[in-house]
């Protein structure tokens, strides 16, 4: 396994600053919710001006209203938006995978519908993969849709969906007959479909992103399947490894990074300097790691296993980092501060165990890699 | 030629001369190894322009050495004798390609005096009492070349078991000297290298282990098919993957900038002693004896964690960086560079 070294070219830093003028008007500090990574807050404005600047669905075509633009180009906007923990919760999903996933496995009719939606940061997506029985083993997912002429018969729940309150779209794999892995089909669902209930599951720092999302007997046009029935599984397998591979991985911590780097505490303690520099030592190696892998992307590959090699270690870093800055910040960090970043600090030592598990467990992902060395 | 043409050219010989399973023994004078049959190849001067003396190649092909020596766990001073090349074309000194040269890895005093004599010290010179000449840079930023016959030395040894020999030097006569590269160059050419090479005898370490973990059979199974093995397995191709990728990004640099030196080494010296740490935990007692090939690998990696730098030091310098710097991702995010903090 071998990650090519890369750079980034004179127009890419181009966008790069441009991107930072943009965000130093648009989101100046103290304005907004400050956010982890892509857990950022929900602001359907922000998404709408992002996209009104070309930056959300930069990797669609351009004939669907994308910007047509590379992988690394994404990254370079992704970057500046996680180091702000900026405002993303709204487009998130269909800008990172949802997106893409249509456009790969779309009808037609399905592509002009929702990939301009998309790019102008008005759709949002929610993944509904998860159930109560099926995490680790979603191939064990009950959630049926039956077919009934023209007609799918939606009966199921899902859990842990992600932002599936605020979302326009959910995009729900569901068992459409016995087999294992063939028996699984992708639909897409609009908000406000009769039959769907969705209830916020309080997520361990007060927050309402995760939510419980209940079918009872939903129906829905055979135009609302993505793909072929029974492709769901590999369809699925695909958006994951879009899912791992990129920065958004492990640059929840930066908001906190950012401004812990030159507080007093680390400007006076040569103790809190040597972590400092450990953790900027390390952050800078994963960058180049995955601006490799947007280069394999780019290059029409799959990277796989190299997007789970990375996430693996990366995000347990980002675990290991954290503690560090809350042992030389001396004492539990409240939630209600009226510092918003004591604040973040505070939350994000609630949820950093999430970054381990979202997207992939760090178990499952090193039998990924495990099987992807035997190949090799 | 390539990067990658001169790896494959060069790899039946570096698999002959040493073979990618045997365990080392313990290391003697340089006129006991390979040495000579390196020199012909005039593998000790890549990454030196013809003109001075060298035998061509960039420092590409040079950190592409590195790591072929790493992986195959080279017993002759390959990053000494080529940084100390270096350094002798950076002063414009004149290289005799038929002697063997090394560097002090340690701390160095030496001094000239007015009657162009140097007296001092030179701590950790690998090979130093079996190499015919020795650089170093002397306390006032002046490179010195002198002959390791003038000096007394102390013979010491590595944790690999390779010698580290300890220079004194008392009004010795030198054989050159100039002004060329600082000190705190030096030490990032070298640096760079030994990343390399470490990422090389990591490449090794997870490939023997992978090899290892299928053959060995426990409770019916090959233990490779325990899960809790595997994780020592997939630790070790990331760190053998991610050091890589830190000597790549160091050798496509036109030139090497302290803050990537400095961060790629913190990072490559403690992926080494994490890589060490799942070695052998995965391979079990047999990877604690002289016997079988690990510890080959891994006593140089713990050996190599230290050299030009300890992590202690370096990140402390990174973290003092970014405690002044306007904005702590750019220094991820950016190729602008800052200054490193003293
Ligand atoms: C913040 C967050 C956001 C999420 N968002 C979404 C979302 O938007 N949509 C969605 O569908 N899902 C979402 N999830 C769910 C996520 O995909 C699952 O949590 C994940 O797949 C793990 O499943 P599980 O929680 O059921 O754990 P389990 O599968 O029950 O695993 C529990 C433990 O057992 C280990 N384990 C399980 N199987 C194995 C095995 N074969 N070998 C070794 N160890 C094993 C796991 O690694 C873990 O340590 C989200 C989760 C989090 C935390």
């Amino acid at each position: 396994m071998n990650l090519a070294p890369t750079k980034l070219t004179d127009e890419e830093r181009n966008l790069q600053t441009e991107v930072r003028a943009f965000l130093d008007e648009r989101l100046p500090p103290g304005t907004y919710p400050l956010g982890l990574g892509m857990a950022g807050d929900v602001d359907p404005d922000f998404s709408r001006d992002l996209a009104a600047q070309g930056w959300v669905g930069m990797a669609l075509p351009t004939e669907y209203g994308g910007g047509g633009r590379t992988a690394v180009e994404r990254q370079i906007v992704v970057e500046e938006l996680l180091t702000r923990g900026a405002p993303i919760g709204f487009h998130w999903t269909a800008d990172r995978q949802s997106g893409l996933n249509i456009l790969h496995n779309g009808t037609e009719e399905q592509r002009r519908e929702l990939l301009p939606g998309i790019a102008r940061g008005e759709y949002s997506f929610a993944i509904g993969m998860s159930e109560p029985d099926a995490g680790s083993d979603l191939a064990s997912l009950r959630s049926k849709a039956v077919r009934e002429g023209n007609t799918w018969h939606v009966n199921g729940t899902k859990i842990w969906t992600s932002g599936a309150a605020t979302a326009t779209h959910i995009l729900g794999l569901f068992r459409t007959s016995d087999d294992r892995h063939g028996g699984m089909t992708q639909f897409i669902i609009p908000a406000g479909t009769p039959g769907m209930r969705i209830s916020p599951i309080p997520f361990i720092d007060g927050t309402q992103h995760f939510c419980e999302v209940v079918f009872d007997d939903l129906q829905l046009s055979d135009a609302a399947r993505l793909g072929e029935v029974g492709a769901g599984w590999g369809q699925n397998t695909s958006e994951l490894a879009l899912e791992r591979g990129g920065v958004d991985r492990w640059m929840s911590l930066m908001p906190i990074l950012e401004r812990w780097a030159t507080t007093e505490t680390v400007r006076d303690s040569a103790a809190a300097q040597i972590d400092l520099g450990r953790i900027l030592a390390r952050l800078w190696a994963y960058r180049g790691m995955s601006l490799s892998i947007a280069r394999l992307v780019d290059a029409g590959r799959f990277p796989v296993v190299e997007a789970a090699l990375v996430k693996e270690m990366a995000t347990q870093f980002e675990q290991e980092s954290l503690a560090l800055v809350r042992r030389h910040y001396g004492r539990a960090p409240s939630l209600n501060s009226a510092d918003p970043w004591e604040a973040l600090l505070a939350q994000a030592i609630l949820v950093a165990p999430s970054w381990t598990l979202r997207g992939g467990t760090t178990e499952i992902l090193r039998s990924v890699i495990s099987k992807g060395l035997v190949q090799r | 030629m390539s990067t990658s043409d001169l790896t494959a050219a060069l790899a039946d010989f570096f698999s002959a001369t040493w073979p990618p399973d045997a365990a080392a023994g313990e290391c003697g004078p340089l006129s006991e190894s390979p040495w000579n049959s390196f020199r012909g190849l005039d593998l000790h001067l890549v990454g030196i322009d013809e003109a001075a003396g060298g035998s061509g190649g960039t420092f590409a092909d040079l950190m592409a050495l590195a790591e072929l020596a790493g992986y195959h766990a080279v017993d002759v001073p390959v990053v000494e004798a080529t940084t100390a090349a270096w350094l002798l074309e950076r002063a414009g000194l004149p290289i005799d390609g038929a002697a063997s040269h090394s560097i002090p890895i340690g701390p160095t005093n030496l001094v000239v005096g007015d009657d162009g004599t140097v007296s001092g010290t030179l701590i950790d010179v690998p090979w130093g009492a079996s190499v015919d000449l020795v650089v170093a840079v002397d306390d006032d930023g002046q490179t010195v070349l002198v002959a390791s016959s003038d000096a007394t030395t102390r013979p010491g040894v590595d944790l690999a078991g390779q010698p580290r020999d300890t220079l004194v030097l008392e009004d010795v006569r030198p054989r050159g000297v100039a002004t060329g590269a600082s000190a705190e160059q030096l030490r990032h050419r070298a640096a760079a290298l030994r990343i390399a090479q470490t990422a090389g005898a990591l490449q090794a370490t997870a490939d023997l282990t992978r090899r290892y973990a299928g053959e060995r059979v426990q409770f019916g199974r090959p233990i490779g098919a325990f899960q809790a093995v595997q994780a020592h397995v997939v630790l070790l191709e990331q760190m053998a993957v991610m050091t890589t990728g830190l000597a790549d990004r160091l050798a496509i640099e036109p030139e090497l900038h302290p803050f990537d030196v400095v961060a790629a080494q913190v990072v490559s010296a403690e992926n080494a002693v994490e890589a060490c740490r799942a070695a052998h935990q995965a391979h079990g007692a047999i990877g604690m004896t002289r016997e079988y090939r690990l510890h080959t690998l891994t006593r140089r990696l713990h050996t190599w964690s230290g050299d030009f730098g300890e992590t202690i030091d370096l990140s402390a310098r990174l973290g003092a960086t970014a405690s002044q710097a306007p904005s702590f991702a750019q220094m991820i995010l950016d190729d602008t560079r800052p200054e490193l903090a003293s």
